[in-house]
C-alpha cells in the first residue's frame, strides 16, 4: 500500500492542476487539429494527452472542496510516545457547519518505511534523489458515519495497539520506520480524506521494568 | 579465500536457522580464522554492527571493534578468540520491504598488498515477543 493520493503536498498538487491545465490546452491543440486535417494519430494523442493530465485537477478540486464543506475534525491522542505493546486512544470530534453525510469513519494504525536512494543517470550524468514509501497497515478500525446537520456533531473514539511483537520508530540516514495514526473520512462519491498524525514508539516492551 | 572463518555464538536464543539475543544482553561467542596461506596483515578486525538493506541507501553503524591480531597469520595455524559484546538497546532486526536491519559479527583481516577478508556471522536482535505479549496479559 502506497500514500493516500489526498496526502499530496500542495505544491504537488499545484504542480499537477497546471500540468492539467496545460495538458487540456495542448491535447485540446492536438486533438482540433487532427480532426481538422482528419489526423488520426494526432487525436489518438490529443486524447490521450487530456485522458492523463486533466483527471488531476479534477480530483484535488474535489479534495479541497471536500475538505471546505467537512470543516476541521478535532483528533486527540490520548498520549504521542508509546512502547511496543501499548495501545493509543484516538478521540475523533467533529462538529458541522454545513449538512454532511459521511459515510463511516476508518482509524488505521500503519508502519511506514521511508527510504531515500540516490540514482546515477549515464545519458544525463546526473544524479538524483528518490524516496520510496511502503506502509502496513497494522491496525484498522470502522465506525459508522450518518447524516448531520448544522450544529451537530460527531466523536468516536478507537483504540489502537502497537503488536506486542511488532518494532519501534527507527531513524538513519536514508531509511526511516515511522509508526502513524491515520483517520479516514469515508464521504459518498468523493475521494476519502485522510487525517495523519505520527506517533513515536519506543524500543522498549509494555510492562517491562 | 585464502582463509576460513567461522564465527560461532556460544549463547543465545536458536530461532529457526537463526540465533536470537535480546537488546542489552551480552553477545558471546569464538571466532577461529584458518589460513590456507601464509598471509601478512595489517590488522585483523572482529566487530559488533548493525547494517541497513534494501532500497534506501544503506547504513552501517560500527557499535564495537577489537583489533585482535597484527602481523602474519601462518598457513594451516589457526587464529582462535574468544569475543565478548555488549549488545545496545536498539535498534532491533527488522525485515520489511524496503528495508530490512541486519545485526552480526563481522571479521575483517586487513592484508598487506592483497584484498581484505571479509566475513560476517548475522545474528537477530529482538525481545521476546511472547513474553511481552503474556506481560501486556498481566497489566490488564
Amino acid at each position: 500500500m502506497t500514500t493516500h493520493l489526498s496526502e499530496t503536498p500542495k505544491w504537488l498538487q499545484g504542480c499537477f492542476s497546471v500540468g492539467g491545465i496545460f495538458g487540456l490546452f495542448v491535447g485540446g491543440a492536438m486533438l482540433f487539429g487532427g480532426i481538422r486535417r482528419g489526423d488520426g494519430v494526432a487525436i489518438i494523442i490529443g486524447l490521450l494527452f487530456i485522458l492523463i493530465t486533466v483527471p488531476w485537477p479534477i480530483f484535488f478540486a474535489f479534495v479541497m472542496r471536500a475538505r471546505a464543506r467537512l470543516g476541521k475534525p478535532d483528533i486527540h491522542l490520548d498520549k504521542e510516545t508509546l512502547r511496543v505493546g501499548e495501545a493509543v486512544n484516538v478521540d475523533y470530534a467533529h462538529n458541522f457547519s454545513r449538512p454532511v453525510t459521511i459515510n463511516r469513519l476508518v482509524a488505521q494504525l500503519i508502519l511506514r518505511e521511508r527510504v531515500t536512494f540516490r540514482s546515477y543517470d549515464y545519458n544525463t550524468k546526473s544524479t538524483t534523489t528518490r524516496t520510496r514509501l511502503h506502509d502496513h497497515v497494522i491496525q484498522e478500525i470502522e465506525a459508522p458515519g450518518g447524516s448531520f446537520l448544522p450544529g451537530q456533531s460527531l466523536h468516536r473514539r478507537f483504540t489502537l495497539r502497537v503488536p506486542p511483537d511488532g518494532m519501534h520508530s527507527f531513524a538513519a540516514p536514508h531509511n526511516h520506520l515511522q509508526w502513524l495514526v491515520r483517520i479516514k473520512i469515508d464521504l459518498p462519491r468523493q475521494p476519502d480524506l485522510p487525517i495523519t498524525r505520527s506517533i513515536r514508539v519506543l524500543p522498549e516492551l509494555a510492562g517491562e521494568v | 579465500m585464502k582463509a576460513d572463518i567461522e564465527i560461532t555464538f556460544s549463547n543465545g536464543i536458536r530461532e529457526n536457522g537463526s540465533v536470537r539475543f535480546r537488546p542489552g544482553e551480552a553477545i558471546q561467542g569464538r571466532v577461529t580464522i584458518t589460513p590456507r596461506a601464509d598471509i601478512p596483515c595489517e590488522h585483523v578486525y572482529l566487530r559488533l554492527l548493525w547494517r541497513t538493506k534494501g532500497r534506501g541507501d544503506r547504513y552501517l553503524c560500527k557499535i564495537a571493534e577489537e583489533d585482535i591480531f597484527q602481523g602474519t597469520l601462518g598457513k594451516g595455524v589457526p587464529l582462535v578468540r574468544e569475543f565478548t559484546f555488549a549488545l545496545p538497546k536498539e535498534p532491533w532486526s527488522y525485515n520489511g520491504k524496503f528495508l530490512s536491519i541486519i545485526w552480526g559479527v563481522e571479521v575483517q583481516v586487513d592484508a598487506i598488498r592483497a584484498r581484505d577478508i571479509q566475513t560476517q556471522a548475522p545474528f537477530l536482535m529482538r525481545p521476546d515477543g511472547a513474553l511481552a505479549a503474556s506481560l501486556l496479559e498481566d497489566t490488564k
